[in-house]
């Protein structure tokens, strides 16, 4: 995909805002780059590769997630020195980026702590088997077990587990408004692709009617249309739902459930997997 | 409402009479639907593996790329396997609350000082062991690994172990052998003068000669409080000893900054 060349001030600038607001302080730390390599040219790099790889346009979220990205490396390559001066400045960043959601799931302030601090004690030990793009992802997985342990051991955690319970009590049938709906028509479409007959085009269209009617309930149909149909990622269902991922799961669960019992969507299934 | 399992067993039938590989792209959404409602595939991809592959789809997910062509089996078990699915769905919860960073009602924690001890003396330990363990003539593993899990304790070392809490680690770590007291011993005596002296105290110490003799005291207090068995404390002291003296600047910065 064609994009704009990158104004190097007006990148450095967002650089910059991004990292001030997060309080990153890596991207000046001369020991983590080679001659001549700075934290603006690896970002620069990496949103004119995903232009091309991913087909996207250059825009403010892609700038976004490629210094996430490029930061995640520093953390890694940080974590991995020998340097404990260096090693302590990414520990400490990764403990400030994670405080806030171990603090909310904990029931109080000690127990968040003792997570966190145990959470990177087992980063800066295990960091060989993190991928150096993901590592934030990586910490807050450990962060999750961590906070888990303390919900086993001591049972007082107040949102870290999400159950049934925890979330709010639906209507039987949420209305989905029309924009959301035709998003996922459109990814439909761009999924079935010109080689599809007009055969398995209606096969379709009379399997959705079926999972309409089995389903009864807007936001599950949504949800299954979305997810399996359009390959929409959980985190983007979410999105267009104004809900927490746990509730497209938990709704995705229920939906499968309840098709199971439905004879009518089996038969229809059978007959297009033949 | 019961399940309808002849339904089903039809549906797997039907699924299993043509292999993915001759389905056409138009298919392939119907029978993943498929495989979700049979359950199949929870046994083909372990729950391990797609909980170690799970940072890495978060990862890939928040920058916008597509699960399923890039993790097909992970998505396939997450299909079936609820529970996987569920701690999937709570970790990218908590990784969108951390994008949209609305500031904690209290100070994030320091790093313990433990782990900023352990920090400046891992790589020296882990040398110093090895050198110890070889002079002894004792055979050794992965001392690195050792290292690794007394480590993972590291929030309750804030003081030297009691003996009996010394042989729960090495009984933890594979038995009672002459290698794990050597390299906890090793580790105890290293942490003690990291955390008592600076670097500047510690530099001041070797300016003076009396850097031997401080590593001495401390080796000793700690074979003694290990109850290291007799031959084996007289001897890794000396060659504690003789290690930090072979390199004074080396040890010298493993003082805490001031």
């Amino acid at each position: 995909m064609p994009t704009e060349p990158l104004d190097d001030v007006a990148l450095e600038q967002k650089i910059q805002a991004e990292l001030a607001r997060r309080g990153w302080s890596l991207a000046a730390e001369p020991s983590l780059f080679a001659a001549g390599e700075t934290f603006l040219l690896r970002v620069r790099q990496r949103t004119e590769l995903w232009c091309v790889e991913k087909e996207r346009p250059l825009d403010d979220a892609l700038i976004h997630i490629a210094i996430t990205h490029e930061y995640c490396r520093l953390l890694h390559a940080a974590v991995s020195q020998n340097s404990s001066r260096v090693q302590g400045v990414a520990l400490q960043e990764t403990i400030n980026y994670a405080w806030p959601a171990a603090l909310k799931r904990c029931s109080d302030q000690r127990t968040a702590e003792s997570a966190i601090l145990r959470a990177v004690t087992n980063a800066w030990l295990h960091i060989a088997k993190c991928k150096p793009g993901s590592y934030l992802a990586w910490f807050t997985r450990i962060l999750q077990r961590e906070i888990q342990q303390e919900y086993r051991t001591q049972g007082r955690i107040q949102g870290g587990e999400t159950t049934e319970a925890d979330l709010p009590i639906e209507q039987d049938n949420d209305e989905i408004d029309d924009d959301r709906w035709e998003s996922v028509r459109e990814q439909m479409t761009t999924e079935a692709d010109s080689a599809h007959t007009v055969e398995q085009i209606l096969s379709r269209e009379r399997l959705v009617t079926l999972l309409k009617k089995c389903l009864s309930n807007a936001k599950r149909e949504f949800i299954i249309l979305a997810e399996f149909f359009a390959e929409l990622n959980p985190v983007e269902i979410a999105r267009m739902l104004g809900v927490k991922v746990s509730q497209v799961h938990l709704n995705k669960f229920r939906a499968l459930k309840r098709i199971k019992h439905c004879p009518d969507v089996l038969e229809e299934l059978r007959l297009q997997v033949s | 409402m019961s399940e309808s399992s002849s339904d089903l067993d039809r549906l797997r039938q039907a699924l299993n009479a043509q292999p993915s590989s001759s389905a056409n792209a138009a298919q392939q959404p119907i029978r993943r639907l498929a495989r979700a409602l049979l359950a199949e595939n929870v046994e083909t991809t372990t729950h391990a593996r797609v909980l170690a592959e799970m940072p890495a789809m978060a990862a890939a997910e928040l920058r916008g790329d597509r699960l399923a062509q890039l993790f097909p089996d992970a998505v396939a078990h997450m299909d079936v396997c609820e529970s996987c699915s569920l701690e999937y769905a709570q970790l990218l919860d908590m990784l969108l609350e951390m994008e949209t960073f609305v500031p904690a009602s209290a100070a994030p924690p320091a790093l313990s000082p433990t782990l900023q001890t352990a920090l400046r003396i891992r790589d020296w330990v882990m040398r110093t062991a090895q050198q110890l363990l070889h002079r002894a003539q004792i055979t050794y593993g992965d001392v690195n690994g050792m290292l690794d899990t007394l480590l993972e304790g590291l929030s309750e070392m804030t003081t030297m172990p009691a003996p009996v809490q010394a042989q729960q680690w090495a009984l933890g770590y594979g038995g009672e052998d002459d290698e794990t007291p050597l390299v906890m011993a090793t580790w105890f005596a290293t942490q003690t003068l990291a955390t008592q002296a600076t670097a500047v105290e510690l530099q001041s110490l070797a300016d003076g000669d009396a850097l031997g003799e401080r590593a001495r005291q401390i080796a000793e207090e700690t074979a003694r409080q290990m109850k290291l068995a007799k031959p084996m404390r007289s001897r890794f002291v000396e060659d504690y000893v003789r290690i930090v003296l072979a390199d004074p600047q080396v040890f010298v910065a493993l003082g805490r900054p001031s």
